[in-house]
This record gives structure tokens, sequence and C-alpha cells, in this order.
């Protein structure tokens, strides 16, 4: 049996190439059961893709316009007469289903809420962006800094939120409470439960972006720094003229990145603000419902009424429009990286 | 007080003089915020071993008095599912999580190697086009319907257990194939000629001479995956049945412990501490791979 062509050097190079050219081409064209055996291995992932992630997406669109159904008899759908985005848009509709609430409100509410935490990626960026220069400045030290400083992404969300709850809690005996002599409740309160999330984040995520930024800064050319120091650049204007622009590409990636992600945030503000009891969802006054965590709610009240799973489409569809300029970005980048 | 000047070895003194950057500034900012992220970490611990009626102060107890290991004996023998587990919830949520990431993390990671390697060094017609079509079809942002994917599995009959965590991973990802053909196309194509020459067939050069030789490449994968597993919550919250403990990973868990150990927050921390534990003492022991391998992916992605 033949063995699958491997691409070698030579053939590529046109002078000692084997074959002459056109036969080559020829060849090329052809399907063998190696040829055949090599685009199902190339093709696998595309397969998982298929399956696991454009049918959903099917189901979701079919879910947007239908009431759908699923029991043991299988799976039913129903026109709905746009009841899914009735009730996020139409603050009237809302209170006529089982849910009787007006969500028109409550979404507009999430919707600002997610891009507000979706923003903590510039200040996360900012510090990350500190503290990397400062570890690239090599002091003693700095190697058993750069190890610490990259604990918390590897910490899990349910034990970071858990912690940040610890921190808050709103009770003389609760740290911060403690120490600010206080008697704040911080997970309770409207006006301090952003910043709970917020807070959190921040001990998060600047983990990611310092080693990221460690890695660019020393990828930046030495002697571009010689050159301005040469043009009697200030450590602050070879900071501004030499470094920002030589790590350009990773600032704009992971600012992009990870805005990206933080619209899709979903874990940190569960688990920090948990659904109180009652009707109230997302935390007092709703301050810490992302949209992602009001899909989650439509999910799982989708036995009392069919227009929740409608209206979880048609939310997850915005989240996908607000999220996909993210995604066009970071395939030209990539497009650009393949080509060059 | 000594001023060091600590900017770029390239600078000359003249010039750093207009901006000190003095080692001290350095050391300030470096120190805060090891005490931002290590003091939240601090009063865990001590809540973890401070006895409930210590605890019951006007204010935080910074320091106990008579500090005990007993939450961390009590996490596991107080467990109310003990009798019924056989195992605390603990163990057998690290078990769960341990089949539940490494199966689809190593499976997945050799299906995306063999599609790199298709990709990269075996021919077919066609093949970088269908590479530049499937590279951009992922890159469609499917996040946002990771919730809603619920009704695809639902349909399926793969609700309240862990297939949906599981067998999507097994496929790979563009996201690694882009990855490893990066790394592969460093390999020159004669060693694999070499081989094949040996006799190895398709499978015997990428398992003999390819995979060897992206071995860190592998690694670097392995650890993204292995942690994003480790840490996964949503997705077990999805899925997996509340009702049932035995089922739960270990995130699943340990979000759980607020029912499981109510009237003890001292157990809860201890059991949040433990559940770090595993990564923070992987990743001190290979501290170097999980960095390069972050490094790696941010000079490349």
């Amino acid at each position: 049996m033949e063995r699958t062509e491997i691409l070698s050097a030579a053939e590529d190079g046109a002078v000692s190439a084997p074959r002459p050219q056109q036969s080559r081409q020829l060849q090329k064209k052809k399907w063998t059961a190696h040829s055949l055996l090599a685009l199902f291995l190339a093709l696998l992932p595309m397969l998982g893709f298929l399956l696991f992630s454009t049918a959903p997406l099917v189901i979701s669109i079919v879910a947007l316009f239908c009431d759908v159904s699923i029991d043991w008899q299988g799976i039913s759908f129903s026109w709905n007469d746009f009841n899914g985005f009735r009730m996020i848009f139409d603050g009237s509709f809302g209170k006529g289903t089982q849910f009787a609430r007006d969500f028109s409100s409550v979404f507009w509410k999430s919707l600002g809420i997610t891009v507000w935490l979706g923003c903590t990626q510039f200040v996360t960026l900012l510090i990350a962006l500190v503290l990397s220069v400062l570890l690239a400045t090599k002091v003693k030290g700095s190697k058993v800094f750069q190890i610490l400083f990259f604990i918390p992404h590897i910490c899990s969300s349910v034990s970071v939120a858990f912690m940040w709850n610890w921190m808050f809690l709103g009770q003389p005996q609760g740290i911060l409470n403690t120490i600010f002599g206080t008697d704040i409740r911080w997970i309770n309160n409207p006006k301090t439960i952003p910043w709970t999330i917020i807070v959190a984040i921040i001990w998060q995520a600047p983990a990611y972006g310092t080693v990221m930024f460690k890695a660019a800064l020393a990828n930046v050319e030495q002697a571009q720094y010689e050159a301005a120091s040469l043009d009697g650049a200030g450590a602050w204007q070879r900071f501004w003229y030499v470094t920002i622009p030589g790590i350009m590409p990773t600032i704009f990636y992971l600012l992009i990145a990870g805005i990206g992600a933080g619209l899709l945030l979903y874990d940190m503000a569960a688990l920090i603000v948990p659904d109180p009891w009652g009707s109230t969802i997302g935390g007092e006054d709703h301050m810490a419902l992302t949209l992602m965590r009001l899909v989650f709610y439509f999910n799982d009240h989708r036995g009392s009424d069919p227009v929740a799973l409608s209206a979880a489409s048609a939310i997850s569809w915005i989240l996908f429009l607000l999220v996909a300029p993210v995604s066009v970005f970071l395939y030209s980048r990539r497009e650009k990286r393949m080509e060059g | 007080m000594e001023e060091i000047k600590t900017v770029q070895p390239a600078a000359e003194a003249r010039k750093s003089k207009k901006i000190p950057l003095s080692r001290i500034v350095i050391y300030v900012v470096l120190g805060i915020w090891t005490l931002f992220l290590f003091l939240p970490v601090y009063t865990l611990f001590v809540s973890s071993i401070t006895p409930a009626e210590e605890a019951s102060g006007a204010t935080f107890t910074w320091f106990p008095s008579r500090p005990t290991l007993m939450p961390y004996v009590e996490l596991f023998t107080h467990d109310p599912y003990l009798s019924k587990l056989g195992l605390p919830t603990l163990a057998y949520g690290f078990i769960n999580t341990m089949w539940i990431t490494l199966l689809p993390v190593v499976v997945g990671l050799i299906v995306s190697g063999l599609s790199a390697y298709a990709y990269s060094k075996l021919d077919f017609p066609g093949r970088n086009a269908i590479f530049k079509v499937a590279f951009a079809v992922s890159m469609i942002p499917l996040g946002a319907f990771s919730v809603i994917s619920y009704l695809y599995y639902d349909l399926l009959g793969w609700t309240d257990s862990a297939l949906p965590l599981i067998i999507p991973g097994m496929f790979g990802s563009m996201n690694m194939v882009f990855f490893l053909k990066m790394y592969y196309e460093t390999v020159p194509n004669e060693i694999l000629e070499a081989a094949k020459i040996d006799g190895k067939g398709t499978f015997g050069v990428f398992f003999s001479m390819l995979l060897p030789l992206a071995v860190p490449a592998f690694i670097a994968q392995f650890i993204f995956g292995f942690v994003g597993g480790y840490n996964s919550y949503m997705g077990p919250l999805l899925y997996l049945p509340q009702d049932d403990a035995s089922t739960w990973t270990l995130q699943l868990a340990l979000s759980k412990m607020q029912e499981i150990f109510p009237n003890d927050v001292n157990i809860r921390c201890a059991s949040m501490l433990l559940g770090m534990l595993p990564l923070v003492v992987l990743y001190c022991f290979c501290q170097k791979l999980f960095i390069e391998g972050i490094s790696m992916g941010g000079v490349k992605g």
C-alpha cells in the first residue's frame, strides 16, 4: 500500500523536485486512500464543531421564532409571533406571561451592567501593564513576584468568588468592615454590588495579562531602546515611543479578547451575588445581573412558560452580535499571521 | 535613603535622572499588589483554622489564639453525603473532575494534533483552502450560545449527565490546531521524510517523530485545557444533576458547600483552600511550564 505523501522540502523547491511540476499538479488533484485519510483527520475538529456548535445554533434560531417543547414524545415547534423579542423589548408583554413581570427594564439594566463589568478589562490591563513593566526592571526578587502574581489565574472562580464574598461579609466582623471600621452590607446594597464583582475581577484577571505583557516586553528590540537613548530620549519617552508601540499588538489583543470574554461573564457575578430569595434575580435591584445570567435564568425557567426559551435565545443572539466584532478582529489578526 | 536607578540597561544616567524610578517605588508597588493578592487568601486561611466560638467576636479575628486543624478533618468526616456516597463530596468531586477534564483534554489534544499534522505535513486536494474555511468558521464566537445549547443536548437526551462536558471536547478545536500547526512548521519535513523511509506509516510518523518533537506545544495546550476544565463551573452547573452529589465535579461540590455545611464557615473556608491546592501545587512544581505555555500562546496568538 502506498504511504500518504509527506510534503518534503525538496518537493517544494523547483530545482530538486523529483517529478516534473506538471505531474505533481496532476497528482495533487487525485484522491487516494491516503489523501482521504488525511482529509478525514484534518476535518475531525470541524466535525465536532458542526455537531456541537452549529447544531445548537440552528436549534436556537428555531427557538427564536417558535415555542419549543421537548418531552418524552419528542420535540415540537409552533410559531410564537416574536414572543421572545416582545418579552425583552415590550414592557407590557412580560406581565401577561407566567412570569408576570416587565422584563424590558430588566434587560436594559442587565445590558448596562454587562457592558460596565466588561469595561473592567481597561483597568485590568493597566494594572497588568504597570506590573509587567516593574517586573521587567529585574529588581531583586522580581522572579518571586512574577511567580506569585500568576497564582490568581489558576484559582477557580468558585474559590475566588467565595473568598471575596468572605471579604465583603456584611457584618461588623466582616473583613473589609473590620479594616475600614464600617458596617456596610456590601453584597446586599445595590450601590456596592457591582464593585464587589469588579474587585474580584481585578484580583484575578491581571495575572494573565502580566505574563503576556512580560513576554511581549522581552520581544521589544534592545537596539530600539539604544537608538532612542542616543537620540536623547528619557526613560518616559522611551517607554512611550518604543515600549508602547512595541507591545501594542499584545495590548490590543488582550483588550479585545478580554472585553469579549467579559461580556459573557457569568460565574463571578452569579457566585458573588447569588439570587436572593423571592423573585429578585441578579442581586438587589438586579445590580449583578449580567446578560449571561439572564439567559441562565430563562433557561432554568423554561418549564414555566415556553416564551422563556425564546427570550433566552433572543438574548443569546444579542450577546453574539455584541461579541462578533471582537472575533472579526481576532480573525483578521490571525489571518495576517498565517500569511506573514 | 539611597536612590538606585532601575531603568533599562541601555539607559544613560543623565537621562534617567529626569524620571528617577527608584527601586523603593517599585518595591512599594509590587508589595501593595502582593498584599492585595494574598490578604484575602490569608483571611481564608485564618478563618479555616479559627475555632467557631472564637470567630464570633465583634470584629474579624486576625490571629486565633487557639488555632485548630479540626475544620480540615471535619470537612471530610462530617460530610452529610459521606454515608450515602462512601466518600466525602470533595473526594468524589475530585475524582469526577479528573476524568471529566482529562478525557476530553487528552483525546482532544491528540485529535487536534493529528488534524494539524494533516494540515501542515500531509497532502490532500484543497488543503489550504479547507484550512482557511475551517479556521474562519471556528472563529465565530459561540460562547454566547453556551447556555442555550442546553436545548440541543436536551434533545439528544444528554442532559443530567457529563456527556455534554466530555464528548464535544474530544473532537479537539481549531484553536489547538492553529497553535500546533504553527509549531509543526518549525519541524523540518526532511526528518519526517526520513521516518517515512524507515518504514513508518502515516500514524507511525506522527506518533514516533512529530509528537515527541512538539511536546512543548502539547504541554502548553494541555495546561490551558486542564486548568480550564478543572476550574470550570458553568458547564457542570448546567448539565450535572443538581440532586445527585455523586456526579458533581469538584467546583460544583465547592459551590454547594453553603448547603453542605450551612453552619460552619471555617469548614467552608478550609474547603476552598483545599480546592485551590492541587493546581497551586502543580504550578509550584512546573511553574516554568505554566508561564512558558501562557507566553508562548501570547507571542503566537
